[in-house]
């Protein structure tokens, strides 16, 4: 069955809502003409409508095809996907949407093209208004727009295969965009047959059915019509005569010019004009017409001759001569004695924006910043720039800084996030390096390796000097806050432990002062006082007479309560008159027993003598520590002065000896659960 | 400089013609073939499909364009057997020989509501849809079949458009009939249109006719063997021989064409109409 007629899509487009298979498409509003008809745009191979689309209004265009064609779904697929993220100013995004508008004819489904409204006029309209206004300068604007439009659609390897004054529109803002991709040729399509042939007379002679696709397809009619923008923008009364009087629907150009140019009123027209670059195009564009169609060069590297590049580069205009040469993409066939004057200008043009760049780096100095120098300086193009010369002092600056910075990038990523002592040690020299108060990424991270080094030192200082077990854990709180535990080892870590064990003890002895009444410094001492944890502490010393002391007066009143409770009067008075109970407040019980008993024994006038020796040699060397006693001397003991340790009594040395039973529950349970690495 | 005939671009300057000659006897209010529709209802309705179908291929920027000049006749007689040769366009275009598609489409006599039906693609069921469609000729069927008289006419009006357009794609002429000449042997006048020509090629006559019963049609048969009857033999006489572009076109198209295949449907039905309709359209060059 031949494919649907235009009307049968026109017909069901009455209906959106059975027309479309799309749910939004179906609410669509499809414009309509005074008949309260669909109102078509018809093309080649397909009629346009314009759909206003429900969600947000905005008007879209639908593209109806009008013939069949096996390829064009696969076609169309690859244009897409190749104009996929290139974004061309020039062209409009589409969708190709197979089986989704129905016809009259016959029920079925066909595709369609959901496009992009174009608003604007076609470039006929357009170019028709403003030639018959006499706007030179909207034309004239208008060629420059044309080979900016054709130079991307050569930048980026497009050709649009049918190029004529129905499928270029123009905005309000002069602004081209060419429609209809039906014959758009891309890199994988190279090679195709063509499907379609454009219209006379923008196309060559040569295009024909048996023309395969290029991406040199459009380099005629891009010429035909630049050449026709050219001679209106200089002549817009060109229009009526070849146009608007005779009835004519093509830019100024057609079949008969280019068989016999010798007979062609335009071509004589055109070469009358005066103006050399437009004589040269269109000795080129009729010359072309008759040439083999492959031998047509794109636009860009006729539009702007070397004679107007010569010119250009005598005059020293390198900005502008450089510009020309960029709309024709290479200059490979540049005459050679411009080869020269070409580089001049092109390094000259590439100085200015390279140096206008890098003047607009802020002064200050930062990581961003120095990149940003060392990024915009271009020694080829600096070396023995004055200006750039006087700034090569702040480049070098720059540059070091940035090898610092780049170091230290590496030294972090070279850890892979597992730190070390060494490496923080590293970090931190380097980091130390950079000048003060500067700005880098990195800088937090230097910052800690500085202290994470600083906090490894003052612990590592507590535990060399021992004599402040505060200190100690503090230095190790400071460690596990910066995150570094896994530097310290396990010796250390058991004397850690062990600081923590004894930290809480020497924070009560503090709190024990000179002026507590002996019997509740004694008690509070006593209590506190763990003597495994205690015994080789150096920080300990100054307290342990104090304890020692307590502990043997501890002794003296059990064995004085002992020989009250026995009534062994001499006991008493032996254990009563110790010198370590000199000043202790005893209690009202025991003074008026050690009253009694010395009463009693003066009375009877005894000769015992033998328990008290037993007694004193039970408690060897209390002697001493009676002499020394510093409860008595209240500066040796809260002072820290040194002082002779009193001897220890037995019991007590013997417990000391117990160490395996020691235990550091707080040193386990830590290395059990390590923190985690910074 | 040479180029091949029948390749003229049609544009504004080399402008197409399409002249359409209709049967309107008696014999048109039988139905056509696997339809339970009057062959006349049928045929103005494909003509009115083909003038909005060109109507609408026509359209641009600014409305419709002028390139394309068409005529639609219809052929009878009246009660005392005179021939009546006549514009079969309604409306404010009534009476006229030769009209611009623009004007064509810009004037349709009026709009009639119809419901069409349609079978679902995916389901099978048949939903309806108002819409609106523009009618330029109306059917008709009475009278006699003075065929003679009516190629007469389209010679004297092609002779004259040629006249004005020399350099133009050749004019095309689709006859539509369901039987037989009663003015007289056709062919002769027949070969008298079809050797009109421009310098692009000779006026194109293809001939279709309708029938009644559902028989396998013919399309665009190369010799006269094997077809069924003098009055299918004359028709095929009268067509022309399919240039090259519309031989491609309707090989293109699935038709199994033999060298010298003419334009000329026999037996046709709605289907083969239309096809037979937009052959012209669809080779003439440039139609955008």
């Amino acid at each position: 069955m031949s494919w649907p007629l235009a009307s049968h899509f026109s017909t069901m487009l009455q209906n959106p809502r059975i027309a479309f298979r799309d749910p939004r498409l179906q609410r669509s509003v499809i414009e309509k003409n005074g008949q309260n008809q669909p109102r078509p745009w018809a093309g080649a191979f397909a009629v346009v409508y314009k759909g206003i689309d429900p969600e947000g209004q905005m008007p879209f265009a639908v593209r109806i095809f009008t013939t069949e064609s096996p390829e064009r779904r696969d076609r169309y697929d690859l244009i897409s996907a190749y104009l996929q993220g290139r974004k061309l100013k020039c062209l409009v995004d589409f969708e190709y949407r197979d089986q989704s508008i129905r016809s009259a004819g016959d029920g079925k489904w066909y595709p369609v093209i959901i496009m992009e409204w174009v608003q604007g006029e076609t470039l006929f309209n357009w170019l028709r208004a403003r030639s018959l206004e006499g706007h030179r300068e909207a034309i004239a604007t208008l060629a420059d727009r044309w080979l900016e439009a054709i130079q991307e659609l050569s930048d980026n390897s497009v050709a649009h295969g049918d190029l004529q004054h129905a499928n270029v529109m123009v905005d309000a803002a002069w602004q081209v965009k060419l429609v209809d991709y039906d014959g758009m040729c891309v890199p994988p399509l190279v090679g195709r047959r063509n499907l379609e042939v454009g219209v006379e007379p923008y196309q060559h002679r040569e295009r024909g059915a048996g023309t395969l696709l290029s991406l040199d397809l459009d380099n005629f009619s891009a010429l035909l019509i630049y050449v026709a923008l050219r001679a209106l923008a200089i002549q817009p009364g060109l229009w009526a005569k070849y146009v608007e009087q005779v009835g004519y629907d093509k830019l100024l150009f057609r079949r008969e010019d280019f068989q016999a140019p010798a007979q062609s009123p335009l071509y004589y027209d055109l070469m009358q004009l005066g103006n050399t670059d437009l004589q040269n195009l269109t000795e080129r564009l009729f010359a072309l017409s008759q040439a083999r169609m492959e031998d047509v060069p794109p636009l860009g590297q006729l539009a702007n001759s070397y004679a107007e590049v010569e010119r250009l580069l005598t005059e020293r205009q390198w900005e502008a001569a450089v510009d020309l040469l960029n709309r024709r993409g290479h200059f490979r066939d540049a005459p050679a004695r411009l080869q020269p004057l070409i580089y001049q200008a092109y390094e000259h043009v590439c100085r200015q924006q390279a140096w206008a760049k890098f003047l607009r780096i802020p002064v200050e100095t930062s990581e961003q910043v120095d990149r940003q120098l060392v990024e915009g300086w271009n020694e080829s193009l600096f070396a023995n720039f004055p200006p750039a010369e006087q700034q090569r002092q702040r480049i070098v600056d720059a540059r070091q800084r940035v090898q610092l910075l780049d170091r230290l990038r590496h030294l972090i990523q070279r850890s892979a996030g597992k730190i070390s002592l060494s490496g923080e040690k590293g970090l931190a020299v380097t980091a130390a390096k950079l000048p003060q108060g500067y700005h880098y990424n990195l800088q937090d991270r230097a910052k800690l390796a500085l202290r994470r080094v600083k906090c490894f030192a003052r612990l590592e200082k507590a535990l060399n000097d021992g004599s402040s077990e505060a200190a100690i854990v503090a230095a190790w709180k400071a460690v596990v806050e910066a995150k570094c535990e896994q530097f310290v080892g396990i010796e250390w870590g058991m004397r850690i432990a062990v600081a923590e064990e004894r930290l809480p003890i020497f924070n009560a002895l503090a709190k024990i002062t000179s002026d507590l009444p002996p019997d509740q410094r004694d008690q509070r001492i006593l209590a506190v006082w763990k003597e495994k944890l205690m015994a080789d502490c150096r920080e300990a010393d100054k307290w342990r007479p104090l304890y020692q002391m307590a502990a043997v007066r501890r002794e003296v009143l059990k064995r004085l309560q002992a020989s009250v409770d026995a009534h062994d009067d001499a006991g008493v008075v032996q254990w009563g008159s110790k010198r370590c109970l000199a000043k202790y407040p005893l209690s009202q019980p025991l003074a008026e027993a050690i009253a009694a008993a010395q009463e009693r024994i003066g009375r009877s006038d005894s000769l015992l003598t033998a328990p008290i020796n037993t007694a004193e040699e039970s408690l060897g060397g209390e002697t001493a520590s009676e002499q020394e006693n510093p409860v008595h001397d209240e500066n040796s003991a809260l002072d820290g002065s040194e002082s002779e340790p009193a001897p220890m009594p037995q019991e007590l040395s013997e417990q000391m000896e117990s160490r395996s039973s020691w235990k550091w529950p707080r040193l386990f349970s830590r290395r059990s659960k390590p923190e985690e690495p910074t | 400089m040479y180029r091949a005939p029948y390749t003229q671009s049609i544009s504004r300057q080399n402008k197409a013609c399409f002249l359409f000659l209709l049967d309107q006897s008696f014999s048109m209010e039988e139905p056509l073939g696997n339809s339970s529709n009057r062959k006349c209802d049928e045929l103005v309705a494909a003509i009115n499909g083909w003038l909005q179908n060109m109507a609408i291929r026509a359209s641009g920027d600014e409305g419709i364009k002028d390139w394309m000049d068409i005529g639609v006749f219809g052929y009878r007689t009246d009660q005392q057997a005179n021939p009546i040769i006549e514009s079969a366009l309604q409306g404010s275009l009534a009476g006229r020989m030769l009209v611009s598609i623009s004007e064509i489409g810009g004037a349709p006599a009026r709009i009639d509501t119809r419901m069409q039906y349609l079978p679902d693609e995916e389901t099978g069921e048949i939903f309806q849809i108002p819409c609106e469609m523009p009618i330029w000729v109306d059917p008709r069927a009475e009278g006699g079949t003075p065929m003679c008289h009516m190629l007469y006419l389209a010679h004297q009006i092609l002779a004259d458009w040629i006249s004005q357009h020399p350099r133009s794609f050749p004019p095309i002429v689709v006859h539509i009939s369901d039987g037989e000449s009663q003015d007289g042997n056709p062919i002769p006048y027949a070969d008298a249109l079809k050797s009109l020509a421009t310098e692009d090629g000779n006026v194109l006559l293809f001939n279709c006719h309708l029938s009644m019963t559902a028989a396998d049609p013919f399309m665009f048969p190369a010799s006269d063997h094997g077809l069924p009857d003098e009055l299918a033999r004359a028709l095929f006489h009268m067509s022309s021989i399919l240039p090259e572009p519309f031989f491609r076109h309707g090989q293109a198209e699935g038709f199994p064409l033999q060298p010298n295949a003419r334009g000329m449907a026999f037996n046709a039905d709605m289907v083969c109409l239309i096809q037979f309709l937009n052959m012209g359209t669809q080779v003439a060059p440039g139609l955008r």
